[in-house]
């Protein structure tokens, strides 16, 4: 024949029939895994702390490590960038956590 | 003079000014990213505004992030001097095997040192209209050229600016003649320093040297400002502090006696006149700029006159009105360690011109790690700009563009010239005062 004869396996992939059971198996597994996280509920602390990483990574603003996040507020309010009020007042809601109060990289050892 | 025969010394009003150089909360965990970014921002304004009259508003002013290669445009940003000679800790811990150590020189520069500028995100290297021997780390410029598509990577300079001198105040009239005095570099402490010649300066200020008309002149003196290193560095004995507390503990350190006859001199000088002493590189105080004023439990005898003020280093005050501004010399000894500038006088009036008192602060010279500001940065023109603990006395009148006048002054080592200087705040005519011990 003039034109080349087409695989079998281009159609079908090759593999051992027990295996093609354990990845059925495994794919339900998958599914019920889904549908739990699906459930999960995103809070208002969860949009806060990304607002505040937000802040931290904007380059606008200057560096973040060794300054604290209302102390990198207060400057950059001072040099006149105008940063937004809404984390200043996140910061002072929880001014007693460090996850709030610190930036991102607070406590890692750069 | 009073109908007792006596002279009454005139008084000056004094405001100190040296608030923002003393360090209340020390915190030392941060990087100095923060100063270089503080100094940028507060220079900025100013150098497009110097940009804008020089090169005209129709030349984009551009960040570095935005460049574009082939179009003219001016460029605003640090400059950073790379330099192959200057010491790294790297090397230090790289060569460790080796044992090299790297020598001490006068003069880190070299043909190679290369200038890039630095502005918040990015580099670039400079070529062109730039002379990297005569800059160093740490100016904030402005920068008129282009990256050529020939040579990408580099900007090519045709000009590059410093900012305005910042404006001045209007020089006070004074109706008569008053003095300060200036002195530094007394180096107590060192065996081989002759006190001689420090006690007939003392006595000349106290008034018990000379003929009435010098008594008359003497006491025309409102104050005398000692610009640091007051102690000799023989009395940093660094071997002693490396050494174990129990093989020293019988062994007094050499600041104490240096600090007793530093104390006796303070005494006679502060019973008569307002002293305002500033801590050096050899005194015992911070290392990091600025540094901290000298405790006066130091000085027990003079502590007790209102007369001696304990100052920052640098020393920032107003005299009956003219603002007097001034460092002990590590920063323009440190601008003279990494450029070939060598005349103190002409690297003082840089850093006037470029707006910093110390502009190498923290690359080269010892910086405290501020989060928000940068003090050093010269927000107003001062009157009296003065730098201590040169090799000779030197005093140049600046004329700025906007009728600035400012009386430059290199106050040498009194323990190598015996001169001290003399300013008269009413015209700010200044000479030198040479205590000699030999007959001329």
């Amino acid at each position: 024949m003039s034109e080349e004869m087409a695989t079998i396996t281009e159609y079908f992939k090759a593999g051992r029939s027990s295996d093609i059971h354990i990845k059925e198996k495994k794919k339900k597994k998958v599914k019920t895994d889904i549908a739990v996280e699906e459930v999960e509920v995103i809070d208002a602390s969860t949009l806060e702390l990304e607002l505040l990483r937000g802040f931290d990574l904007d380059s606008r603003f200057g560096p973040c490590t060794g300054i604290s996040r209302l102390e990198r507020w207060e400057r950059a309010s001072k040099y006149g960038f105008d940063p937004p009020k809404e984390v200043r007042d996140i910061i002072l809601l929880h001014s007693n956590e460090t996850k709030y109060t610190e930036s991102v990289w607070f406590g890692l050892k750069i | 003079m009073d109908s007792q025969g006596r002279f009454t010394r005139y008084e000056a009003k004094f405001v100190n000014n040296s608030e923002r150089f003393l360090l209340k909360v020390k915190q030392y965990k941060r990087q100095y990213a923060h100063i270089y970014a503080s100094r940028l921002w507060t220079m900025r304004a100013n150098l497009l505004e110097a940009a804008n009259s020089r090169w005209g508003k129709s030349i984009k002013c551009r960040k570095l992030s935005e460049l574009l290669t082939d179009e003219r445009c001016v460029l605003i940003g640090t400059l950073f001097k790379h330099m192959t000679l200057k010491p790294s800790i790297l090397k230090e811990i790289g060569e460790e095997h080796n044992l090299i150590p790297q020598p001490v020189r006068d003069k880190y520069i070299d043909e190679t040192d290369q200038l890039i500028l630095e502005d918040e995100l990015q580099r670039i290297v400079l070529t062109g209209n730039v002379d990297a021997q005569v800059e160093v780390t740490g100016v904030v410029v402005a920068v008129l050229g282009q990256e050529q598509s020939s040579n990408p990577g580099r900007f090519n300079v045709e000009e590059m600016i410093s900012q305005t001198v910042a404006p001045q105040l209007d020089y006070p009239v004074i109706d008569k003649d008053k003095y300060i005095v200036f002195l530094s570099g007394l180096s107590i402490g060192n065996s081989s320093t002759n006190m001689l010649q420090l006690q007939l300066l003392v006595d000349l200020i106290t008034g018990q040297l000379g003929d009435e008309h010098s008594q008359e002149q003497m006491a025309k003196v409102v104050r005398v400002v000692i610009a640091g290193n007051s102690l000799s560095h023989l009395t940093k004995d660094k071997e002693q502090a490396n050494r174990a507390k129990y093989l020293s503990k019988k062994i007094t350190p050499g600041t104490k006696d240096a600090l007793m006859q530093l104390d006796d001199v303070l005494l006679q000088l502060c019973s008569c006149v307002e002293v305002d002493l500033m801590p050096g590189e050899f005194d015992p105080t911070t290392f990091m700029m600025p540094q901290q004023p000298l405790h006066h439990c130091m000085f027990p005898q003079a502590s007790q006159f209102e007369s001696l003020h304990c100052v920052t280093n640098p020393f920032d005050f107003s005299i009956d009105g003219v603002n007097v501004l001034g460092s002990s010399g590590q920063p323009v000894h440190d601008i003279c360690k990494f450029s070939k500038l060598d005349d103190y006088l002409t690297i003082l009036e840089k850093t006037l011109t470029v707006g910093h008192m110390a502009p190498t602060a923290p690359d080269t010279l010892g910086c405290y790690p501020y989060a928000d500001k940068d003090p050093m940065l010269l927000s107003h023109c001062p009157h009296i700009f003065f730098t201590a603990n040169a090799p000779r006395f030197g005093k140049k009148i600046y004329k700025g563009a906007n009728k600035q006048t400012v009386l430059l002054l290199t106050i040498p080592k009194f323990s190598e010239t015996f001169t001290c200087a003399i300013v008269n705040l009413r015209n700010l005519d200044c000479y030198p005062i040479v205590i000699s011990g030999t007959c001329v």
